[in-house]
């Protein structure tokens, strides 16, 4: 009886998820290295009421059975990796990556027992720090005290980025970090191997995790991380769409305001004649229930 | 017997479902590739009615024909090309299709009726899907994704079907993923130079373009997918070479619901169930007079 009510609160609750998205990309709109979530809607299961026989009239034009559609949900909710502008910031600790890649990062937490535990992340954004260490060195962190991933000469993950004191990091194009000795300009730069760098080869399989970072869907093996991001540093980064890192320069959030608004004014619109339509069939229970007035 | 009220209230029903449909095409205003349902109605089966002459012997006399209801018959789906929308996604993809039969031209709902009133349905490009038990769907929503496999799959992780009938794989011959392709207009797979991509058995890839003969023998199965009831499937084929059809690439087919005419439509089902509903009353009031009035002293 009450379809059409059950319809559209389905699709209202949908619509209110889509909105949920749209405030979640505006709100970012200034976070450095954001990437913009996209959502796309897909019809509800469609039920057939049965049809007999004779219902196999003259004129007719589909098969037996009345479709009954019940509304649409949201689905497929992915990450827009676009390219964002890029901005000059000066800080020798500021990094943009153009093309499709990603910095990683070591999450420290604690597990139960007290002892410190590291999960790979990987993130976009290039804001990172110069952080004290226990030796009176450096290392390279992000904003929230994360280490970032280094890689030596022989294509080993360290971490962290460890730059002696009194030294400042020149970092090329593809992660090279040198060193060069603050008090001395005559000395030679010191090597301390590059910034790892991995590209996005699947990047509809990355999983968000938060504070702009990135990790693997739960249950993949090795084999098939491989293939969702690749490390770039060294020979592999050649070719047409190559991975190149930018020390000084900070990417912005690829959200396009008016992309949002424009999105935001048919979601609008929709959730008003969703609703519009639960009046209407509200009105036509009212008539039912008042037949005999 | 009052056989009106009988009608009256199958008129309610029936607005009931239009409504209904009505309702679902709002909903889906935002759904790549949905396509519009239309439900249309058929009255009851006519019945002859005539007078019976009591007591001057079995003769009667006709009166004429009359029908007792309506019922919802069939909800129809208007296969009309949706706009394009652009969305720089890479696995996007929209189908843009004009299919010509030789001696039709179609009218602007992709009809064509001859001379002797015999109709043909314009034939529709669909993408080709293996849903979870192995069976082909057909869709057009084209908004595919990568499972961990390199398999190019819908939003509810069904495979898309290529030419050779299989799933395709983005994994090139030597296991390597494919990361980058540009699809041409025919649905087939190039590298960033042009040249086609092969898949691990050898065979370029391709996205298999479905033709059905006769949209309206397509079944609308919800997530999207449309499939053909069993005994119609040779209706439903590979695109010729010679067809209008064009993959684009990078863009979504959305809705082709017409807010501003389901708003009316919504409208209009909402005042025929009212009026329905009057018509009851009325006979009930009728009815009242018979039970309470006729016959006070």
């Amino acid at each position: 009886m009450n379809n059409s009510m059950i319809n559209s609160s389905v699709s209202m609750h949908s619509l209110q998820q889509k909105l949920d998205i749209l405030s979640n990309n505006i709100a970012n709109v200034n976070t450095n290295g954001f990437k913009k979530k996209d959502a796309s809607f897909e019809d509800v299961l469609t039920n057939v009421k049965g049809q007999p026989e004779g219902f196999r009239q003259q004129g007719r034009m589909s098969p037996l059975g009345f479709n009954q559609g019940w509304g649409s949900r949201l689905v497929q909710i992915t990450t827009n990796l676009s390219q964002g502008p890029i901005q000059t910031t000066s800080n020798p600790t500021d990094f943009a990556i153009q093309g499709d890649g990603l910095f990683e990062v070591a999450v420290s937490n604690v597990d139960a027992n007290g002892n410190p535990t590291f999960q790979t992340a990987w993130t976009r954004n290039g804001a990172f720090n110069l952080s004290p260490d226990a030796n009176g060195d450096t290392v390279l962190t992000t904003k929230d005290g994360y280490f970032v991933s280094g890689v030596d000469e022989n294509g080993d993950t360290v971490r962290p980025i460890v730059i002696p004191k009194g030294y400042r990091p020149v970092v090329d194009q593809n992660g090279a970090i040198k060193a060069y000795n603050e008090q001395d300009p005559t000395e030679a730069p010191m090597n301390l191997g590059s910034i790892k760098l991995v590209r996005v080869v699947r990047p509809q399989l990355l999983r968000d995790m938060g504070d702009n970072l990135y990790t693997m869907p739960a249950g993949i093996t090795p084999a098939e991380q491989a293939n969702v991001l690749q490390t770039v540093n060294g020979a592999a980064n050649n070719g047409t769409d190559r991975v190149s890192l930018m020390q000084g320069y900070l990417e912005q959030s690829n959200v396009n305001l008016s992309d949002e608004m424009t999105d935001l004014v048919t979601v609008q619109r929709a959730l008003q004649l969703n609703s519009r339509a639960i009046t209407s069939s509200d009105q036509m229970m009212n008539m039912a229930n008042n037949l005999r007035a | 017997m009052l056989r009106g009220l009988y009608t009256a209230a199958s008129g309610m029903i029936a607005e009931q479902r239009r409504h209904d449909t009505i309702t679902n095409n709002i909903a889906n205003i935002n759904s790549p590739g949905f396509k519009q349902g239309n439900a249309l109605m058929r009255s009851f089966p006519e019945m002859l009615i005539s007078t019976i002459r009591g007591g001057q012997g079995a003769s009667t006399a006709p009166l004429g024909k009359l029908n007792t209801g309506v019922f919802s018959e069939e909800n129809i789906s208007l296969h009309t090309q949706g706009d394009l929308q652009e969305t720089q996604n890479p696995f996007d993809f929209a189908l843009v299709s004009n299919i010509q039969v030789p001696g039709a031209t179609f009218n602007a709902n992709g009809v064509y009726v001859n001379a002797n009133g015999e109709r043909t349905y314009q034939p529709q490009a669909l993408f080709t899907v293996l849903n979870s038990n192995g069976e082909q769907r057909y869709s057009l929503n084209g908004k595919f994704s990568v499972d961990t496999a390199g398999q190019l799959v819908n939003a509810n992780g069904e495979q898309v079907v290529g030419r050779d009938g299989q799933p395709i794989r983005l994994v090139d011959a030597a296991g390597q993923p494919i990361r980058t392709f540009k699809v041409t207009d025919k649905g087939e797979f190039m590298d960033s130079s042009g040249k086609p991509l092969i898949n691990g058995a050898g065979q370029p890839i391709g996205l298999m373009i479905s033709r059905a003969e006769n949209p309206n023998l397509l079944l609308r199965e919800g997530d999207g997918l449309y499939r053909i009831n069993p005994g119609d499937e040779a209706t439903v084929t590979q695109v010729a070479a010679g067809d209008q059809v064009e993959v684009r690439q990078g863009f979504v087919e959305r809705s082709n619901v017409d807010s501003a005419q389901s708003m009316v439509d919504m409208m209009s089902a909402l005042r025929a169930y009212e009026a329905n509903q009057k018509v009851i009353q009325f006979y009930d009031k009728s009815m009242d007079k018979a039970a309470n009035e006729v016959g006070r002293v």
